[in-house]
């Protein structure tokens, strides 16, 4: 670090930056003011197509994109940066070679790289993995060891452009700890693009929210006018954590989503002194509650979800029974003696740890892999389809148009009947069925449909990897969704997304849901699982551990739940969700 | 002893069967020991490994006695069989032996050399002669082409990529960065492929389909692999030019890597070194008026000297593997009173 450097002195100063793409009528950045001050941890955050990625490159000299820029931006420092595809960064086959390689770049002797890559291996904890291949490690430690080869030329700046939207949530939180002891022991300035606010929201020194050109017709707060940055206009929004989460509750409403489960409980009461996380959280519980807090709990006044029928539940749409299965004769078996079921009209959610055997499970169910021992049996005539993690693979066309009507070719009809489904409550045509029988409706009505449902029309003539993860992921479904298929499998699906496209995957479920259709999901997303699904099982140890009922399973947990119920167990009885816990406290209060 | 054995032997096949990628990765995730294997020929410097390896290369393919070559391939065998294992050994040879059968006939019905008649065979009035010569010459070449194919065998198997680039680093830093890539880029190729096609069957596009149908969807996910494999190297070749690569053109690139050259490696060099030049010298010596044709001579040929350094150098593994082993054993022993 430069020692002239004070506090005082912004390290990133941009005066009313403005820049546009060659041949672009619009401009990507209009009017951009701010100033980083050395050290900061500063979380961006916008909406899809705001231009938070064209500012971040700005950042960064070797990255800055051609066009034209008018106004100015100084940076005092080195930058480093971080991207978002873990796998797409790494340069080299080997562990230490990758954190070598920008020191190889440099030309520095080797004794030095020597010494350096030992340094940050030990600081990462990544030491034990030096010789092993890249491709070997986890999305986690490719992140970790990403950030590792970064900060190894030590940068006084570092950039991240949405560095956890591939990582599991175990895996995301643990790489931004690892961000924040960098920011803390290091005092590196941090500049992070990101839509888990949950996790990055009580890190962040700043928080700057950028707008599109037509949303830029709010004036800021006067608080935000009086805070001590110099200047704040339309394009770029600067708050403080505080600051930011009370605006929610206003002009920036469609933001109430993203914020971390206790504030959003908070939110619904009171606007003011918000708790940013569960320990702050449960203080302004008790404080809320002050009578009640020694009676240790009250009794939450959610309706409880309906039980099961029998009916349903011993005509199961698939049945597992037995299952034993390793990959090779020389590993040890991921799954021992599993036994299920899961009925039909239902969503099911798989929940467990890494390698717990998860996706094993759905390539198992899929007939993708085949058991050693057991058996999957699925009632007869039920066509079975599954969605991948990755988006990505699905795709095969140019646009996203060719692609769907190719399966809309290929796919052929099985089921006797059909059933008509309503998708999204969200789209215009809320009262049109969808008849997903491929005889009755011809496969262009079809596509057609499908997509209004989805909200994907717009989007069918983009070549499919040009879609953000939300609108792949949908895309995907749709293709899925286009095989009729009365079984739905899926992996991960809330990877990478943000809370509004959740949101919209969660409803298109429960419609599907309730049309009959059965739906199994694999996630570490646990206020996921507990917003939308029905039932949840834990696997763990080759077996499923537990099965319950959602709302009584994540009762039943203290650790592995959701935040709410982190939040308010032992305070509140029976709140799993936000909305639990809104109500509950809303009549509380009355 | 035995149960020391056994975690290199289980390594050893580990990496045995391990052709399939996958299967390698999901090894190298759990354990990483089979990276490091307990060998102490492993723990040589890389030019030791490199100097013998091009000895015992060089003194195979300058020696045309059978019994030379026989004693290479003996050897390498033997070493294949230590490091990677017996089965390794006998998938090798399932391919070595058809593709040694295929150089003797050859050599057996196109080589008219030779005074020695085996069979005469008539064909369309023209008469073809087959001589023990020409069955005796194929033979030698298929022995030395299977002991050149051994001994590449070991060489892929301690040759590892950050060992030929820790040697081939300095003197052509750009490619070595080029193999490195490389290697990154298979398994993620791999891995897309895996990913693209599991997606595609779950879709059932081209499940039950006539042929035709089945090779559109195959050509159309080939294609979609190559354009995300594009996609991505956009990404990476960002992540290269922000961590400064090419940025300042009159640097040179410098290597991580760092062997220690011990005394070891200096004892291993100087015996290796002394044992390849008494070999080279003694079989260019003697054997220099060896004849396949008309009639085989030179049997009497080798000097006892020139055999007995070529079996020292081609030896050498055993020979440091079983000090090693000795060493064990008399430890164990001593901790087991």
């Amino acid at each position: 670090m430069v020692p002239t450097h004070t506090h005082t002195q912004p390290i990133i100063t941009a005066q009313d930056l403005c820049f546009s793409y060659p041949q672009a009528t619009t401009a990507a950045l209009q009017v951009i003011n701010f100033s980083v001050e050395f050290g900061q941890f500063i979380l961006l955050c916008g909406r899809t197509g705001s231009g938070k990625t064209t500012l971040l490159r700005q950042l960064v000299p070797a990255l800055r994109p051609h066009g034209s820029i008018t106004g100015s931006i100084e940076i005092a420092g080195q930058t480093g940066f971080v991207q978002q595809d873990p796998d797409n960064q790494i340069v080299t086959d080997l562990v230490f070679h990758e954190l070598a390689f920008a020191l190889e770049n440099q030309g520095l002797p080797t004794q030095v790289i020597r010494r350096k890559v030992a340094e940050i291996a030990t600081y990462f904890g990544l030491e034990y993995l030096l010789e092993s291949p890249t491709h070997s490690l986890s999305g986690g430690q490719k992140q970790l060891l990403n950030l590792a080869a970064t900060l190894v030329t030590d940068p006084d700046i570092l950039v991240l452009d949405e560095p956890t939207s591939e990582l599991d949530p175990i895996a995301a939180q643990n790489f931004l700890r690892h961000l924040a002891r960098v920011n803390r022991e290091l005092g590196t300035t941090i500049i992070c693009c990101e839509h888990r606010l949950d996790e990055v929201l009580s890190l962040a020194d700043r928080v700057f929210l950028m707008k599109k050109a037509g949303e830029c017709v709010h004036t800021p707060t006067p608080k935000a006018a009086a805070s001590t940055q110099p200047v704040q206009t339309a394009a770029l929004l600067s708050y403080e954590p505080q600051e930011f989460v009370e605006s929610c509750a206003e002009e920036n409403k469609d933001y109430v989503l993203y914020l971390p489960e206790p504030t959003q409980i908070a939110l619904a009461l009171a606007p003011s002194d918000l708790p940013l996380d569960v320990r702050t959280g449960r203080t302004w519980l008790t404080n809320i509650l002050p009578e009640r807090s020694a009676q240790r709990a009250v009794e939450g006044s959610c309706v409880s979800q309906e039980k099961v029928s029998d009916a349903t539940r011993t005509n199961p749409a698939i049945t597992l029974r037995d299952l034993c299965f390793r990959y090779d004769k020389t590993e040890p078996y991921i799954l021992t003696h599993l036994q299920a079921s899961f009925s039909a009209g239902e969503i099911h959610a798989i929940v467990g740890g890494n390698a717990s055997g998860k996706s094993t499970l759905l390539g198992l169910i899929s007939g993708v892999l085949k058991s050693q021992l057991g058996k999957v049996k699925l009632t007869k005539g039920l066509r079975l389809a599954a969605l991948t993690q990755n988006p990505k693979a699905s795709f095969t066309c140019d646009t996203l148009r060719e692609d769907l009507s190719n399966v809309t070719q290929h796919s052929t009809p099985v089921t006797p009947h059909s059933t008509p489904v309503i998708l999204s409550e969200r789209s215009e045509s809320k009262d049109l069925a969808l008849d997903l029988d491929p005889d009755t409706y011809p496969a262009a009505d079809a596509v057609a449909n499908i997509t209004q449902q989805l909200g994907l029309t717009a989007l069918l003539d983009r070549h499919p990897y040009d879609l953000s993860g939300g609108e792949a992921q949908k895309a995907a479904l749709a293709k899925v969704l286009l095989t009729n298929p009365d079984i739905l499998l899926l992996d991960e699906p809330t990877k990478g997304l943000d809370a509004q496209a959740k949101a919209d995957i969660g409803q298109v479920l429960q419609n599907l849901a309730a049309a009959g259709k059965t739906i199994l999901l694999v996630t570490h997303d646990l206020p996921f699982a507990a917003r939308y699904t029905q039932t949840c099982s834990l696997l763990a140890n080759g077996e499923i551990i537990a099965t319950a009922p959602t709302r009584d399973f994540f009762i039943g947990n203290s650790f592995y739940t959701t935040p709410t119920q982190r939040m308010t167990r032992k305070i509140i009885d029976g709140c799993v969700t936000v909305a639990d816990a809104a109500t509950t406290l809303i009549s509380q209060k009355d | 002893m035995g149960l020391i054995w056994v975690p290199a032997a289980k390594a050893a096949a580990t990496i045995a069967g391990g052709s399939n990628l996958k299967k390698q990765a999901r090894a190298g995730r759990r354990s990483y020991q089979s990276y490091a294997l307990p060998q102490r020929f492993s723990l040589l410097h890389p030019g030791v490994m490199m100097l013998f390896f091009v000895a015992v290369l060089v003194v195979t393919l300058i020696s045309y006695h059978p019994l030379l070559l026989l004693l290479s391939l003996v050897l390498a065998a033997a070493g294949v069989a230590l490091y990677l294992g017996s089965r390794s050994l006998l998938q090798t040879f399932a391919w070595l032996i058809p593709s040694a059968v295929i150089v003797v006939g050859f050599n057996v019905l196109f080589n008219r050399r030779g005074a020695t008649e085996l069979a005469t065979l008539q064909f369309f009035g023209s008469s073809f002669t087959f001589t023990q010569e020409s069955l005796f010459f194929g033979a030698s070449i298929a022995l030395m082409l299977a002991a050149i194919m051994l001994w590449f065998r070991l060489y892929q198997h301690f040759m590892t990529s950050d060992r030929f680039l820790y040697l081939a680093a300095p003197v052509m830093p750009t490619t070595a960065l080029a193999i490195a890539m490389v290697q990154r880029w298979i398994p993620l190729t791999k891995y897309r492929w895996q990913q693209i096609r599991r997606a595609q069957k779950s879709l059932q596009i081209d499940s039950g389909k006539r042929r035709r149908d089945q090779y559109r969807a195959l050509t159309q996910s080939l294609s979609a692999l190559m354009s995300w494999s594009m996609e991505d190297a956009i990404e990476a070749a960002d992540s290269m030019q922000a961590r400064g690569y090419r940025s300042k053109k009159e640097h040179r690139r410098t290597s991580f890597r760092a062997y220690r050259f011990t005394s070891t490696d200096a004892a291993a060099t100087a015996l290796i070194a002394t044992l390849f030049a008494i070999a080279t010298v003694t079989i260019f010596a003697t054997t220099r008026d060896l004849a396949f044709f008309p009639v085989f001579r030179g049997a009497d040929l080798l000097s006892p000297v020139g055999l007995a350094a070529t079996l020292a150098l081609m030896a050498f593994p055993l020979l440091i593997e079983g000090k090693e082993k000795l060493t064990w054993s008399l430890r164990t022993r001593i901790h087991s009173q």
